[in-house]
């Protein structure tokens, strides 16, 4: 997507015991598309963080802000569009002029933090599909249907 | 940075000015651009982008209603007369407001003037109420879009009077069928599933956040809306007397509090007055932040208790450019654009004076108060801004940076115009009159059970908090196990105090396209009927209308809307209960690819409010105790018309049900007194599926079963089908303990009362009629049929 900044990225996804209610009412959905060969969908937080940032800090900003520690876990990486996924998966984000509310509280939030380097966050979520025989355009499908609005949300579909 | 740009209209042709509204997206008509060049012409210039837009915005049909006003030439042709009649109709709105003039009730304290509409409560406080619709940004993005659509009647409530507390979020939705095959789907709309998901979720996550019980409502679905959703959101709110007036004098500061400006929404005011088709810009989508709003509301109750500010009004559709307009109309003001907070800085003057953008309130403030208020918004963390101030000189003047980017005499603006003349025509539907045969009537029961419309809506209803703020008395839903449906919700809003108010809605388009008239009459009583059901008042409730309708400029379709209204105005006067506000959401229809139109099947939403002394003498649907007796008040007469049971069965054919007002006026007025006094175990009006479907629910809520001798329903007995099934207004189930029967009876002595059986301790349904037994069906299954039909 030629609109993501660069600079990093925070995925943040439920422990792997605990009950996700969210993967399970996509997957619900997914099912009631038509897609019975899906198995299991992993749903996760991610931030584009980008501007005056480094590793330290956005290590920071998951460790006090983002991360609920008790109910998650957080992995951080360097954005990359090339990043080599292990399973299909497709990444939604609000378009560059929407709203982006939880972005705002965010930043607002790093500024309470005392942190006055210029952040810049935006939101989106990661849907991690397992299950067999999965397609590429299945998941176009998905995204258009279930997970994105095209008005609002642009999506990237990797790992397939 | 961007200045406002001149727009060649005084030398314009015809085409050439119908080419400018449409290019601006303005939805401007030829007569208003060429009262537009006419104004410029005399004045002698052209008009910058900024004036069009927020003439575009001011006259649209959103905010200006202007088919509402307009004079209707209605030619009708009904049974009586069987030639064509025509007459002239001074306008819908007068026909509505004339209903709440003619009934002078004192306690109406602010009718269709300001954002909500006001009536006391106790001594020192009234309640406002406002139902306002969001059905097109719903049907883009329906989880913003019903978001936004919360937050803005919220909105209407924190800017009514000088802003009021809101203590009660109600919600009703209709959507198309939610086992729509996807592959019939066509290509430019969401799937109904993921309409009713994303717009639940943006209802629950705005007004969960805001920390406002959501706790009434209704959803409805039927294959009319597939391409036009339609998303009602209501706000109950809570104000001292004093606070009802405003008043904006020249020299007042105007500030802008709560969100910053983007180009969210952009359009919204003029794009609702359009149909949806599939090329629509992002621009028209609002996203909410409600928290940002709670932190406006927290602050604005301070302020107001502080008497910081003078005058208040939100942001909705039309933006800076209606708020402070309106504001301004008689006065005057001078804005100053560069001062808005903005979310990004390449915004165009006109841009920040038109755009949507969420969580925003305008105040008039004197300005020896700023300072104060300053602190008190500093204090709640929230941001604002001092944007010019109120004159007197008529005109609004809008700058940007030392630039005029506009200049409008307020007059002209809101000069009371001629506005053409609307043709309506309206036929009566001739239907045949049917009572299906052989059906087996466990079977339909237990389908109507399941009937999406009939059944239990817990799915929905949990996700919303409806405790919060701890004063909701009778709840959504009642009974043991929490699985009854509950007519009204009930809160006690001030602490401490006993006094509460009742809160219920009404809503059936199957009968309107029976007849429209009819079911204007049949909403009103419905929700009457659940007010009364719950233990309100009849006599001190009052009604809000919210019309949705397909493409008005139809004659045919405006025929309907108009019988509709009329409905409005004779019911409501029969009923005697006045309106106190309303709003009309029109073009509801979508335009298919090859350029065919589907129209929603119009609609009428009347949502009731009313105030009791003492929540404790309210009732709610469940049954309380084997052994008690069961009434039936009300007739039931051959109403199967735009039935559940004919929508089941789908035979379009029947007599919609006949209200009358005022037999039924008396057993509310009594039922109201019996509840009063402790008589009535547990009532629940007959609506949806009829009295079958009641009986059933309030065993649902309960786990005891009934014995109904179906013999003893009407008086002359009819088609057994007819008595279980049939929709007659005005009904109710009672349900009377042995030592308060002859007193109940006493009460109803001359009216519609009629012993038809007793609670039961198996969960069973047993219906006998003539000594033979009808129906008999399992309690459980009944439950397990009517609670699992929704899925998530």
């Amino acid at each position: 997507m030629e609109n993501l900044e660069k600079s990093y990225i925070i995925e943040i996804g439920l422990k792997e015991n605990l009950f996700d209610a969210f993967g399970n009412e996509i997957l619900n959905s997914i099912k009631e598309l038509g897609f019975d060969n899906f198995e299991k969908v992993f749903v996760y937080d991610v931030y584009n963080v980008y501007g005056d940032v480094s590793l330290q800090l956005v290590r920071q900003i998951t460790k006090n802000i983002l991360l609920d520690h008790v109910a998650h876990n957080a992995k951080i990486y360097k954005y990359n569009n090339k990043k080599d996924e292990k399973m299909p998966c497709v990444e939604v984000w609000y378009k560059k002029q929407v709203t982006d509310p939880v972005a705002m509280t965010a930043i607002k939030a790093i500024k309470d933090l005392g942190i006055k380097n210029d952040v810049k966050i935006r939101c989106g979520k990661k849907y991690v599909f397992s299950g067999n025989n999965i397609k590429k355009d299945m998941i176009r499908q998905i995204s258009e249907k279930i997970l994105a609005n095209t008005l609002i949300h642009d999506y990237i579909i990797k790992g397939i | 940075m961007a200045r406002a740009e001149i727009i060649e209209i005084c030398t314009g042709d015809d085409e050439k000015l119908l080419e400018i509204s449409k290019k601006g997206l303005l939805s401007l008509t030829l007569d208003e651009m060429k009262r537009i060049q006419k104004y410029f012409l005399k004045i002698g210039r052209n008009p910058t982008d900024l004036e069009l837009e927020m003439i575009a915005q001011t006259w649209s049909e959103h905010c200006f209603h202007k088919l509402f006003k307009s004079k209707i030439e209605f030619t009708e042709v009904n049974g009586q007369t069987a030639k064509p009649v025509t007459h002239i109709i001074p306008s819908m709105f007068s026909m509505i407001r004339q209903v709440t003039e003619n009934l002078k009730k004192n306690w109406c304290v602010s009718v269709f003037k300001d954002n909500a509409g006001i009536i006391n409560f106790d001594d020192t406080n009234c309640v406002c109420f406002k139902v306002e619709t969001h059905n097109h940004p719903s049907a883009l993005e329906p989880y913003g879009g019903a978001g936004t659509g919360i937050g803005g009647v919220i909105r209407d409530i924190l800017g009514a009077g000088l802003g009021a507390k809101p203590i009660l979020n109600t919600d009703v939705f209709c959507f198309g069928p939610l086992d729509f095959p996807h592959e019939n789907l066509d290509p430019g709309i969401f799937h109904p599933k993921r309409l009713f998901k994303g717009v639940v979720s943006g209802v629950r996550d705005y007004g969960n956040r805001m920390g406002i019980p959501t706790a009434n409502g209704a959803i409805l679905f039927d294959p009319g809306y597939l391409y036009n959703i339609l998303v009602y959101c209501g706000t109950v709110g809570i104000m001292p007397q004093w606070a009802v007036e405003k008043k904006v004098e020249p020299g007042h500061l105007i500030v802008v509090i709560g969100g910053k400006t983007g180009r969210d929404g952009i359009h919204g005011a003029t794009f609702s007055s359009a149909s949806l088709e599939k090329d629509i810009p992002t621009s028209v989508v609002q996203i909410g932040n409600p928290i940002i709003e709670k932190k406006v509301l927290d602050a604005l109750m301070i302020a107001r208790d502080r008497k910081l500010y003078s005058a208040i009004t939100d942001c909705g559709a039309g933006g800076l450019s209606s708020a402070v307009g309106e504001l301004a109309q008689h006065c005057g003001a001078e804005v100053h654009l560069e001062n808005v907070p903005l979310k990004y800085q390449d915004l165009k003057p006109w841009e920040i004076w038109v755009s949507e953008s969420q969580e925003r309130m305008v105040l008039a403030v004197p300005s020896e108060k700023f300072d104060q208020l300053k602190k008190v918004l500093e204090d709640e963390d929230v941001e604002y801004a001092c944007i010019g101030k109120f004159t007197s000189t008529k005109k609004i003047k809008i700058y940007h940076q030392n630039d005029i980017v506009g200049e409008l005499d307020l007059r002209w603006l809101f000069q009371k115009t001629e506005l053409p003349v609307q043709k309506a025509y309206y036929e009566e539907r001739k239907m045949a009159d049917i009572i299906p045969e052989n059906i087996n009537v466990e079977e339909v029961l237990l389908q109507l059970l399941a009937d999406p419309v009939i059944a239990s809506k817990e799915i929905v209803v949990r996700q919303y908090d409806h405790e919060v703020q701890s004063h909701t008395i009778v709840k959504p839903f009642s009974g043991i196990d929490g699985k009854g449906p509950s007519d009204a919700v009930v809160i006690a809003p001030v602490y401490g105090s006993y006094r509460g108010i009742v809160v219920a809605c009404g809503i059936n388009p199957w009968y309107g396209k029976v007849d429209p008239y009819l079911m204007a009459g049949c909403c009103i009583d419905e929700a009457m009927r659940n007010i009364v059901a719950c233990g309100g008042d009849p006599e001190k409730t009052a009604v809000l209308d919210n019309f949705c309708w397909g493409k008005c400029d139809d004659p045919v379709e405006l025929g309907k809307l108009v019988k509709c209204v009329q409905g409005c105005r004779d019911f409501a006067l029969a009923y005697k209960v006045p309106f106190i506000s309303g709003k009309d959401s029109l073009n509801n229809f979508y335009t298919k690819e090859d350029g065919s139109i589907v129209s929603i099947p119009g609609t009428l939403l009347i949502s009731a409010i009313s105030v009791i002394d003492d929540v404790r003498e309210t009732t709610s649907s469940d049954l309380k105790e084997s052994g008690n007796h069961i009434y039936i008040l009300g007739e039931t007469r051959r109403h199967l018309g735009g039935s559940r049971l004919l929508n089941l069965l789908n035979f379009e054919a029947g007599q919609c049900p006949v209200p009358e007002p005022e037999l039924t006026l008396k057993i509310m007025k009594n039922l109201h007194r019996a509840i009063k006094q402790g008589l009535v175990k547990s009532c629940h009006d007959c609506s949806e599926g009829g009295m079958a479907v009641a009986i059933s629910e309030m065993m649902i809520g309960s786990g005891y079963g009934t014995e109904i001798y179906l013999e003893n329903v009407a008086e002359r007995t009819d088609e057994p089908v007819v008595l279980l099934f049939s929709e007659s207004q005005g009904r109710f189930i009672v349900e009377v303990d042995q030592a308060h029967i002859d007193k109940f009876e006493k009460i109803f002595k001359n009216l519609p009362c009629r012993r038809i059986g007793r609670v039961t301790p198996d969960f069973r349904l047993k219906i006998f009629y003539k000594g033979k037994n009808l129906l008999e069906i399992d309690g459980e299954l009944m439950k397990k049929t009517w609670c699992g039909v929704l899925s998530w």
